[in-house]
């Protein structure tokens, strides 16, 4: 095991809602190209030692330009000796900082995929992207939605992460329990989004003004609860390019308010290789030899981007 | 009928009471420009002159800036406000129809104007308290005179004088430390019609130009860049940005924003610039060891109604649309010169074996503005970073009242809390347990 934190948390591959939504998030990414290549697109991730990501987006993607950002400096070597292909650079610091140092003239995909609840600092990020990025770059946002308990005061909680400012004023202890830290992480990350651009397009003529347009609200929870929230920043003028890249045609995609939950059933290998062959079928019932069929509608919804996992040496 | 119109003694009142005395002469230098720039077009300043006077009983304002016209003295330069159908000097300074009346108004009971062109030359003076005795808005001319063969070049001119100075504006004038301070004003709010050539000076000692630079060198890259935001009618407001380090001084660091070359915001510190940003996540408030922080705005525009002043020229109109898409770019780029600054106090305090920061420094040169190199991001060399080769090491977390983490996180000048426990830790370490 290796000493830090980050090091000593288990590997994402092994979580399997994250390893679903990273395909998911492969599976929208490639649709970007009405826009641009998407392989000429940058990528700005945390690749942390297992670069999943960033496997993922050059081998689906065939983004070359991919930027890591590792603010655990005293471990420098190894993240350096984790970088999987020689297109990824690592720059080391904390996001807030590294991220006003790069040059904004190329479309890009951030993902701020943090372990992290939702605070000044991650608001600091949203707010720099959208105050810099070209139309046509994607932003996603990964925080821990996990409900802070009653006896701590959650509004006092989230009130002091995010500042009084960036707070709803209606927003009660009730309201953050179960899943609603995550509704109201989303509304304030999307208030911020919105804050910056508007800001940025006080001089823009109409047409050429920013807008937001969301394409992602998954939730899910491999332990903790996680929201990852995000979309695409592009000029008003550009709607029929967004409409070609029919976002609408894959199911997790979601524009408004409704969550897409990532639900992973428990199931053995032998019944995913059972239920698997008789998909995607007609959406009729399918034989489920018994499998409980909450189970059967989990994999259904998910079984193009689920993972296949086994004890190895490799 | 209910009668509802202005007194003038609400108008005098109201026009002087919200802009300061070294403040309103300045405005009547941006009419002196103003009339340059008519004359000249888009070329420099060369050749123009503006000669202030000021001393217990008296002050005058001579230029050879090509004068009042008598359509503009009789439709416009003695109203107060501009009028729609104004046609307005491009890319001008004096904006609102108010600066040469207030100005006067300001500094004494009496005046006199005296204005020639190519073709004309009129005489205009007023005792303030008999015009506010009369029930009529308007002025007479003293002397008016549209000679056949017009005038010649070095008659051309405006100058202005008022006497039966206001005790306050007398008593101003007559210390030396107003006057210095004056000069200081003069100097810095009109640096860019300095530098175009302008010869301005203040009871016969001139004005000079001081050049703005920033530090640079292959390693060190100062912020300079430019962009254009249109406007409806084919209007431009031209944005350049420059920002970077330079000598430290606490009381010069900051922002300085221009509007068609004028100063109305220097050395400013505060939100309005971008400083405390975010709560102080996006960037700190203002603090000493930033005191090598330079930052500049220029906006410049053919219609001057389009930038981010106020009507005193004493600031930015912090609401206006453009101002606050450009202090999203001021933000932007000022986190990593700051985040600089800090490495660069705490490499010479740490007091290690390597010092990029301060080399990097010390190897850069002052660069006037216009001699920057384009970039839209600030770029310095990384801090030696002591990489820890497989020691062993553990974590140690625990909760503390939030006021005093901020208060410590403040004192060291850090930015997370992580950073708290770490130096917090190292110090004890360093007291109690090192060598």
């Amino acid at each position: 095991m290796w000493g830090l934190i980050t090091m000593a948390q288990i590997d994402y591959n092994l979580r399997p809602a994250k390893h679903i939504e990273r395909v998911m998030l492969t599976q929208a990414l490639r649709r970007l190209s009405p826009f641009g290549a998407v392989e000429s697109y940058r990528y700005i991730g945390f690749g942390a030692a297992y670069y999943r990501d960033f496997r993922l987006f050059h081998r689906d993607l065939g983004i070359t330009n991919m930027l890591s950002i590792e603010q655990d400096t005293a471990n420098k070597f190894r993240y350096e000796f984790n970088i999987p292909y020689s297109c990824v650079t690592i720059r080391f610091g904390y996001s807030t900082e590294v991220l006003p140092t790069l040059e904004w003239d190329v479309r890009t995909i951030l993902w701020l995929d943090y372990t992290e609840k939702l605070d000044r600092d991650v608001l600091a990020d949203v707010s720099f992207f959208c105050a810099n990025c070209v139309p046509g770059s994607v932003i996603i946002v990964t925080v821990n939605v996990q409900a802070d308990h009653l006896k701590d005061g959650p509004v006092e909680q989230l009130t002091e992460r995010v500042g009084g400012e960036n707070m709803p004023p209606e927003v009660m202890d009730h309201d953050l329990v179960g899943w609603g830290l995550s509704v109201i992480s989303r509304r304030i990350l999307k208030n911020k989004m919105e804050e910056t651009l508007a800001a940025r397009n006080g001089p823009r003529t109409a047409g050429s003004k920013f807008k937001f347009r969301q394409l992602f609200y998954f939730e899910y929870a491999d332990d903790a609860k996680m929201l990852t929230f995000g979309g695409i920043v592009m000029e008003e003028g550009q709607a029929a390019i967004a409409a070609g890249c029919c976002f609408e045609g894959l199911p997790f995609i979601r524009f408004a308010a409704d969550p897409c939950r990532i639900k992973v059933p428990k199931l053995t290998y032998k019944e995913i290789h059972h239920l698997q062959t008789q998909l995607p079928g007609d959406g009729g019932p399918i034989d489920n030899v018994g499998i409980p069929s909450a189970e059967v509608d989990k994999f259904r919804s998910v079984y193009r981007y689920f993972p296949v996992f086994a004890p190895t040496d490799i | 009928m209910v009668v509802g119109d202005p007194t003038k003694d609400f108008f005098i009142y109201m026009l002087t009471r919200d802009i300061g005395l070294s403040r309103s002469i300045l405005d009547l230098i941006d009419n002196s420009i103003d009339g340059a720039q008519r004359e000249r077009g888009n070329g420099g300043l060369e050749g123009y002159h503006v000669t202030l006077h000021v001393d217990t009983d008296r002050f005058s304002i001579a230029d050879n800036c090509g004068g009042i016209t008598l359509e503009i003295a009789r439709k416009y330069a003695f109203r107060f406000g501009r009028p729609r159908d104004f046609q307005a000097t491009k890319h001008s300074i004096g904006q609102f129809g108010v600066g040469m009346k207030r100005a006067l108004f300001k500094l004494g009971s009496a005046f006199r104007i005296e204005s020639t062109t190519t073709v004309s030359r009129f005489v205009l003076s007023e005792n303030v308290e008999e015009w506010l005795n009369r029930p009529e808005w308007g002025f007479e001319f003293d002397e008016l005179d549209e000679p056949e063969d017009g005038f010649p070049e070095e008659q051309r001119g405006t100058r202005i004088e008022v006497t039966q100075l206001h005790d306050s504006v007398a008593e101003a004038f007559s210390l030396e430390n107003f006057r210095n301070e004056l000069r200081l004003e003069l100097k810095e709010a009109h640096q860019n019609a300095i530098e175009n050539g302008l010869s301005l000076s203040l009871n016969g000692i001139p004005l000079n130009f001081d050049p703005i630079d920033l530090l640079e060198s292959d390693q060190l890259k100062a912020v300079s860049k430019e962009e254009n935001f249109k406007f409806p009618d084919d209007q431009w407001v031209k944005v350049r940005i420059f920002a970077g380090i330079t000598r430290s001084d606490p009381q010069a660091a900051g922002w300085y924003i221009f509007c068609n070359g004028r100063l109305v915001l220097g050395a400013d510190q505060s939100q309005k610039t971008g400083w405390g940003a975010g709560g102080e996540t996006e960037v700190p408030k203002f603090h000493n060891r930033s005191a090598r922080f330079r930052g500049y705005v220029f906006f410049d525009a053919d219609d001057a109604g389009l930038l981010p002043w106020n009507t005193t020229k004493t600031g930015v109109d912090a609401d206006s649309k453009i101002y606050r898409a450009v202090r999203l770019q001021m933000i932007s780029v000022m986190r990593p010169i700051i985040d600089f600054l800090n490495k660069l106090g705490r490499e010479v305090e740490a007091d290690e074996a390597e010092k990029p920061l301060s080399e990097a420094l010390e190897s850069a040169s002052p660069k006037p503005l216009s001699q920057l190199t384009d970039s839209p991001s600030f770029q310095a060399p990384k801090p030696a970073v002591v990489v820890s080769k497989g020691q062993k090491t553990g974590v140690i977390s625990y909760r503390k009242n939030l006021e005093e983490i901020k208060t410590v996180r403040r004192a060291l000048g850090v930015w997370t809390q992580k950073e708290v426990g770490e130096r917090t830790f190292d110090y004890y370490f360093k007291l109690e347990c090192g060598d």
